[in-house]
């Protein structure tokens, strides 16, 4: 996804180019959809959080700054409303979805197929709100250091800092229930 | 080298971050070091389940409630804020003449003078509709344009007691009360007319997601 492809559809947008909108839904709603899914774990949640972000980018839109990259705003935006709904709900500082794997089931199993995914997700799922951003942005938005950083307002040092110690966490979690 | 350091490289190195430098460094201690090997095959697991995870689809219909929800919230641009808000307050979208498409920023609700009569827009919320009544005689025929992410509704009023609409054509599907016609327009770039006999309808309403978006008055051109 082109930065000046973005810049291009905002400016249209603002133009009064009702398709340019709609190309930047199209382009960002499955990006900005697992966002939301990854940190708030409920796919009810994660629709209504991704249909907010792009309302309150739309009439927002006149306030985007095209010197950063449209997408780090968005993702801002997604993790900004998850992280909303998440304390709206009490829930920022706790597991959202806290499905692991039975503890009886070795390894070899665990490592296979839905099990270890959903074992790494209900991980993510448990780490505080400021680790899963990082982790999601970077593994689910697949964006590197300086983005992420764009994204969250953090230096890339912080990014790293705080990826460090989110999959030392992951690590930890997944180890004791015999995971990686 | 400490534990913290190694870390630090390993995930690094996953990340496709690490400096040449300190790639070689890692490399040197990955092959003195079991200890280090298996750590970094333990973070090397947790960066294949971690990046193994496919993304999901978004739900049916998610994309569509985006762009009714914008449909129905007008974007804010900050210099119109200040002339749409009095507008808004006065309840009058717009008093305008042909502009065209593409002049000037998208307001909350716009409504243009004209580059000729006989002839209205109204953009609001993404929604572009043109509109210009001709005149033959007591025959009046209103041709609307319309550019739409969502389907919007298209409100012509008239004085029942002055005007009769006779007939329409075009992409959308119409409806016709006592000195009302609304006509449903699709998404994209539908054209209708629609005719009337008498006085000429005076007024254009835009509607989308069951909210009105502006008003304009209707002035007539002769053919």
């Amino acid at each position: 996804m082109s930065q000046n492809v973005d810049a291009a559809r905002v400016r249209a947008c603002l133009a009064g180019d009702p398709r340019a909108f709609a190309a930047l839904v199209e382009a960002y709603e499955k990006p900005v959809y697992n966002v939301s899914l990854r940190m708030l774990r409920n796919p009810e949640d994660a629709r209504d959080a991704a249909q907010t972000v792009f309302l309150k980018a739309w009439q927002n839109l006149s306030s985007y700054d095209p010197k950063y990259k449209f997408f780090s705003w968005i993702y801002r935006m997604a993790i900004n409303e998850s992280l909303n709904l998440l304390r709206s709900r009490g829930r920022d500082g706790g597991p959202v979805d806290d499905r692991l794997p039975s503890d009886d089931a070795g390894p070899a199993e665990l490592l296979d197929g839905d099990q270890g995914r959903e074992a790494v997700l209900a991980a993510v799922g448990r780490l505080k709100p400021e680790y899963r951003a990082v982790i999601v942005l970077r593994y689910f938005a697949d964006l590197p250091y300086e983005d992420v950083g764009e994204a969250l307002g953090l230096d890339p040092k912080t990014v790293k800092s705080r990826l460090y110690s989110a999959r030392q966490l992951l690590k930890d979690q997944l180890a004791s229930r015999g995971v990686a | 080298m400490d534990r913290t350091r190694l870390e630090s490289l390993i995930q690094g190195e996953l990340d496709g971050e690490l400096p040449a430098a300190e790639r070689a460094e890692l490399a040197g201690v990955l092959l003195q070091d079991a200890e280090a090997r298996r750590l970094r095959d333990d973070y090397g697991q947790l960066h294949g389940l971690l990046r193994g995870i496919a993304a999901a689809e978004p739900p049916s219909g998610l994309r569509q409630a985006i762009l009714e929800g914008t449909a129905e919230r007008p974007a804010r641009n900050s210099g119109y804020r200040l002339a749409a808000s009095f507008i808004g307050a006065l309840m009058i979208a717009g008093l305008a003449y042909f502009a065209g498409y593409g002049r000037g920023s998208d307001t909350d609700l716009q409504g243009s003078m004209a580059a000729a009569p006989g002839a209205v827009s109204l953009r609001a919320a993404g929604i572009a509709v043109e509109a210009s009544l001709q005149q033959d005689g007591d025959r009046h025929q209103l041709r609307i344009r319309a550019s739409a992410p969502t389907p919007c509704e298209v409100v012509v009023r008239f004085d029942p007691g002055a005007t009769t609409y006779t007939g329409n054509s075009g992409d959308g599907a119409t409806t016709a009360t006592e000195g009302r016609v609304t006509v449903r327009l699709p998404a994209g770039h539908p054209a209708q007319v629609l005719e009337f006999s008498g006085t000429a309808p005076s007024t254009l309403e835009l509607h989308a997601g069951g909210r009105a978006l502006g008003e304009a008055r209707l002035t007539v051109s002769g053919s």
